[in-house]
């Protein structure tokens, strides 16, 4: 072993000598070694950086900002990036639990003496905004762009929406609107809009199944995800809609016996390419949260229990009618973030909390708002959401 | 320890024995093991890195090259015993990126790029970009030497449209 201790030790006096030289050196970097660095290493550390960060990066030059515009780079960004909070109301807020980083933007001029945003869905870091008088909007808040979509009927709040994308295309954005009730499920209007062709396309299907109220979609990959129920049946499953063959799939049913009336249920998007779902059984207080192994069009996918969480100082998630209802997402590391509206002590005020939970114990927890009972508004606590480059399509 | 040893020698002539797993973990090394691509010591000759990198490459493909052994003799190890694993590697890489110059950053990405090392690339593009995601336009420039070439006007509107991020 000689060779080895020899070795380690040629090692070590390498590094140190490196490391005192390294003392020394002040930070600017030699402006010859700069020059000589390959631009497309660059590349590869700026789509490590966040978002914000870039954003100011702009400015530093010509070369930079073209790169922080481009395309490729903005989605090979997006692939880094970490799901963060975001909140709407009089202001914009996004907040990043895991590092407890919070930024505060002013709500666009254009949804300024609006009526409010009713409900919003996230695809790649743009928001599909329905207001609250049917109005939609395609917003990314990082960039500030809002963009409106013409609709030649106004679309009722009871309307169901999504955002995804054709997978052969990836920046092909396309929205879809559809009516869907027990009642209106016979012939229920499906329309599909195409932002890169600034144009609506109408059919009509008939829908043996219905979105279940609280729930709402998630966008994965281009397509999109409900919680639906079969109508006069009881069974409980994961509805898809594929926006490349614009047709609605069923997908899976629930690993667990779901009471709709009482028991909190969400869903959201795990690793960027499977869902997951938090249940809150309402009688236990448990928390558990199941994540599918796969998820592929048309194939039969499974599900597995990713968490249980059964401390006693779990927040009591709800979604009665003057409490918004909670949104959670796994982090890289496998730690669970909730946010959600919960009634203070004098049954007057609700604060919106946001928990972040690891090893099945609450590591942490903040207060971020706090309002009056009956005034949730938006009736969400908050969205999963990607702060990206992705521009809105113009 | 039944594994080859080679041998590997920086652009400044200095020489580094190393396992040959160890050294595979570069595709680039392992292109030469294969073609017996050697000098007259019979070593594997670097000529874009210098010695003090190549010592800190070599570091880090020995402490993976362990953690790969490690995975093949426990493979039925536990989801807490891999968790607590990764963190060991996760807390030797911080310490390894600890400490080293911005400047000592940028040679071992360039040493990790052409050695074509994925994870080490991987590593330090993400230390690079936690160390300056926080400084100004104008740090940036002045730690890298950039020249600006907007006009005050350029700038003013760049700064206007992402004024959130400056804030």
């Amino acid at each position: 072993m000689a060779w080895f201790q020899h070795f380690k030790l040629q090692i070590h006096a390498y590094i140190y000598s490196q490391k005192i030289q390294s003392s020394y050196l002040s930070m600017a970097m030699d402006s010859k070694a700069c020059s000589l660095f390959p631009f497309e290493l660059w590349e590869e550390i700026l789509c490590r950086v966040p978002t914000k960060s870039l954003l100011r990066f702009k400015l530093t030059c010509k070369r930079w900002r073209t790169l922080l515009q481009d395309k490729r780079f903005i989605y090979k960004h997006l692939t880094f990036l970490q799901e963060q909070i975001i909140r709407t109301n009089h202001m914009v807020k996004i907040i990043n639990p895991v590092i407890q980083d919070y930024s505060s933007l002013s709500l666009p001029f254009e949804f300024q003496f609006k009526p409010e945003i009713h409900n919003m869905v996230h695809c790649d870091g743009l928001l599909l905004c329905i207001l609250e008088s049917g109005s939609i909007a395609v917003w990314n808040p990082c960039l500030n762009h809002v963009r409106w979509v013409k609709s030649m009927v106004s679309s009722p709040v009871c309307c169901f929406y999504g955002i995804g994308y054709n997978s052969l295309c990836r920046d092909g954005y396309k929205i879809l609107r559809f009516m869907n009730s027990v009642f209106t499920n016979n012939n229920a209007k499906i329309d599909i809009y195409e932002l890169n062709s600034n144009s609506w396309k109408t059919f009509t299907l008939s829908l043996d199944w219905h979105v279940v109220s609280h729930c709402r979609g998630v966008s994965l990959k281009g397509n999109m995800y409900w919680i639906a129920k079969r109508n006069r049946k009881s069974d409980i499953f994961i509805q898809s809609f594929n926006f490349s063959t614009e047709t609605f799939e069923p997908l899976c049913s629930f690993p667990f016996e779901y009471v709709v009336a009482s028991d909190v249920v969400t869903l959201s998007t795990f690793r960027r390419d499977n869902l997951s779902l938090l249940h809150q059984c309402k009688e236990t207080a448990k928390i558990e949260i199941w994540v599918t192994n796969k998820v592929k069009n048309g194939e039969i996918i499974s599900w597995s229990k990713f968490f249980n969480v059964t401390r006693p100082d779990l927040p009591i998630l709800c979604a009665d009618g003057t409490i918004a209802s909670p949104v959670h997402f796994i982090d890289k590391k496998n730690r669970i973030v909730v946010c959600c509206e919960e009634v203070l002590e004098d049954e007057n005020n609700v604060c919106v909390n946001i928990y972040l939970i690891e090893d099945g114990e609450v590591r942490r927890q903040y207060e971020i708002e706090r309002h009056q009972r009956g005034f949730s508004w938006p009736f969400i606590s908050g969205y999963a959401y990607l702060p990206s480059l992705v521009p809105v399509p113009t | 320890m039944s594994s080859n040893m080679i041998m590997l020698k920086s652009s400044d002539g200095a020489s580094f024995e190393i396992e040959e797993a160890a050294a595979r973990k570069s595709k680039i090394i392992a292109n030469m093991i294969e073609v017996e691509c050697v000098d007259e010591d019979k070593a594997i000759p670097l000529q874009n890195v210098t010695g003090n990198i190549l010592a800190l490459v070599i570091e880090y493909c020995n402490k993976h090259i362990v953690d790969d052994d490690d995975d093949v003799a426990t493979e039925e190890a536990s989801e807490e015993e891999e968790e607590a694993k990764k963190k060991k590697v996760d807390d030797w890489e911080a310490e390894f990126m600890n400490s080293m110059s911005l400047e000592t950053m940028f040679e071992l990405l360039l040493a990790a790029n052409y050695l074509n090392i994925k994870s080490l690339i991987d590593l330090v593009c993400q230390t690079i970009a936690n160390n300056i995601k926080d400084k100004t336009p104008e740090e940036v420039r002045k730690i890298f030497s950039i020249e600006n070439d907007f006009t005050p006007e350029e700038e003013e509107e760049i700064r206007k449209e992402n004024a959130w991020a400056f804030g």
